[in-house]
């Protein structure tokens, strides 16, 4: 159990003072008690200021769930705080999450308690509030602690970058929501302008064309349904730099904002959104709509973690697709794994979009005992191969996109949404 | 990092260096000048009482000082003694804020002044002793009575401190 002790001043403190005063005495010197005469009150002091009782120190709970770039403040309570003098604080660092003061370490007197401000710059769990405190009596004579406080953890969320597109889905097959259907309805998109059948609606009735047709004609809409979205994260490795929010961007950072941004977009517009992350830990969330439901789905997110899927392989991972789903995949197409998924869906004579989440310039991911030369070689070769697999999947329908902001989607998926209104011929 | 060992932190352990030689000099003016040997000695034990200021070795630092002042002076009382006492406490309280945390902590600045305005005041103890012993120097009275009246005191004082009953003791 951790206990006031003295300090290391004040037992330095005494032992001079011991000293000066033991010879002023045996020698007669009185040099010996004016230089340690100061010495001698501060020993005293500080013996004198021994607390009472055990502190009991809280550390400031921070919120269980960020968004990464949030920051918040970690402070603590101490009872009783009027025999502490002064508080040292040394935070741990940890991989993606800044602190301020930079490196962790925070001193203050007591009654000017001071926060310590923790931003976790990195979508994942972060254990935030792992630290060491350390508390001193008045006049420095005792310390309590350092005692190891090992913080929560916090799950941080992707950033969602404030996805505003608004281009309808392909195939709308729901009930009620902000596409245009494909089917006529009691909506208010025009349609076309028929003769009039029983049932129709007397406000429906179009006079000026009934007038001059001689029978009745009535205006006719189309529904306005929801969709059903479903985005698969390629979660198998990580490829490239990751620096946090403000730094660079590895391929699984990018499938992880834009997965966010994405569904931010389809449930504000009302739309079922589902997620299926393809890595080690498989994480699915089913179809559903509504602020709670983006809230598990960012959740999820922030729980992915690269690997490869322990019980199933990559293609044959059952999706749970249903009629209409728009499926977007984002990848950064490197398995042919996902490659043959995202096959079998076009098959399935599903939309689907391919979001490419590989930069450029991205490096090969490689261990530092790599020939670089042998290394660079084999990526080169992998990247070409890439690049033939998307340049196939782009002839069998399926678009591939960079990702390249909350915009990236708008065009693609309204170009899908005019391909599903064309008239079809079907080969006999 | 650069940010790992903070610039209040170096002008502390600066300070916890300089301190013991200047209160090893600050007899020079009368003539109390230390061989070169101890010099050095004493900046090896200050260079180290600076990478640790809670460690034993500051004591030892302290006590060499005082000891050779005690041993250079004998029964007289120089008034740069008191400009010496004033080295030895602004080594003692770098040394105390030095020691609230591991060397990457910079001195908060209120508890700078804190202990700045405590020196000053512990600091006349030096400059009052110094006027008492110089004002009882033409007595008869010899100088251990007071010396020893002033020892009883303090440790009276000390011993009444570490005594003292406390909650976390009365529990132990």
């Amino acid at each position: 159990m951790t206990q006031w002790r003295v300090t290391g001043g004040l037992a330095r403190a005494l032992l001079v003072s011991g000293v000066g005063l033991g010879l002023a005495l045996v020698i007669g010197s009185p040099v010996a008690v004016v230089l340690v005469a100061p010495l001698v009150v501060v020993a005293a002091t500080g013996l004198l200021a021994k607390p009472r009782r055990d502190p009991r120190v809280l550390p400031g709970t921070t919120y269980p769930v960020l968004h990464e770039g949030q920051g918040t403040s970690s402070s603590l309570e101490i009872e009783p705080v009027d025999e502490v003098e002064f508080v040292t604080r040394i935070a741990a660092q940890a991989e993606f999450v800044a602190l301020r003061p930079r490196n962790g370490a925070l001193g203050f007197l007591a009654g000017r308690q001071r926060p310590l401000f923790v931003s976790p710059r990195r979508w994942g769990q972060r254990r935030i509030g792992e630290e060491k405190v350390a508390l001193h009596s008045a006049w420095a004579g005792y310390r309590w602690g350092p005692v190891a406080f090992v913080g929560r953890e916090v799950s941080v969320l992707p950033s969602t970058s404030g996805h505003s597109a608004s281009a309808a889905a392909p195939q709308p097959l729901g009930l009620i929501g902000a596409h245009r259907s494909r089917r006529e309805g009691d909506g208010t998109e025009f349609s076309s302008i028929r003769a009039y059948h029983s049932g129709d609606r007397m406000r429906r009735i179009n006079w000026r064309v009934s007038l001059r047709t001689g029978s009745l004609h009535v205006v006719s809409t189309r529904s306005e349904e929801d969709t059903a979205v479903l985005l698969v994260v390629d979660a198998l490795s990580d490829f490239g730099l990751s620096s946090g929010i403000d730094g660079e961007a590895s391929s699984l950072d990018v499938a992880m904002r834009a997965t966010a941004a994405i569904a931010e977009q389809y449930v504000r517009m009302g739309d079922r959104v589902a997620l299926r992350v393809v890595g080690a830990g498989g994480e699915y969330v089913g179809y559903g709509a509504g602020t709670r439901h983006l809230r598990r789905l960012l959740g999820q997110l922030a729980r992915a973690r690269p690997g490869l899927p322990h019980d199933v392989e990559v293609e044959h991972i059952d999706l749970r697709t249903v009629g209409g789903t728009m499926v977007v995949i984002l990848s950064p197409m490197l398995s042919e794994g996902m490659a043959t998924l995202t096959v079998r869906l076009l098959r399935r004579g599903l939309p689907v979009i391919v979001v490419d989440t590989l930069a450029d310039d991205t490096p090969p991911s490689v261990s530092a005992d790599t020939d670089r030369e042998i290394a660079g070689l084999a990526w080169r070769m992998r990247l070409i191969e890439r690049r033939h697999v998307l340049e196939r999947l782009a002839a069998a329908g399926c678009p591939v996109v960079p990702w390249n902001g909350p915009r990236t989607l708008a065009e693609v998926v309204r170009r899908l949404a005019l391909r599903t209104q064309l008239p079809r011929a079907s080969a006999r | 990092m650069r940010y790992r060992f903070p610039p209040g932190s170096r002008v502390l352990r600066g300070v916890i260096v300089v301190g013991p030689l200047l209160a090893l000099y600050a007899g020079a003016p009368q003539g109390i000048v230390p061989p070169v040997w101890l010099t050095v000695v004493l900046l090896v034990f200050a260079l180290s009482f600076a990478t640790l200021p809670e460690h034993y070795t500051g004591g030892f630092t302290l006590a060499i000082v005082v000891t050779f002042w005690v041993i250079r002076s004998g029964h007289d009382l120089p008034g740069t003694s008191v400009l010496a006492a004033a080295a030895l406490l602004v080594t003692h309280l770098a040394a105390v804020v030095a020691g609230y945390g591991p060397r990457q902590l910079p001195p908060d600045r209120g508890v700078l002044l804190l202990w700045a305005r405590r020196g000053v005041l512990v600091w006349l103890m030096a400059p009052l002793t110094w006027l008492v012993v110089e004002a009882q120097s033409d007595r008869a009275t010899s100088a251990a009575y007071w010396i020893v009246g002033l020892v009883v005191g303090v440790v009276l004082l000390v011993l009444t401190a570490a005594w003292y009953p406390t909650q976390a003791d009365g529990r132990g």
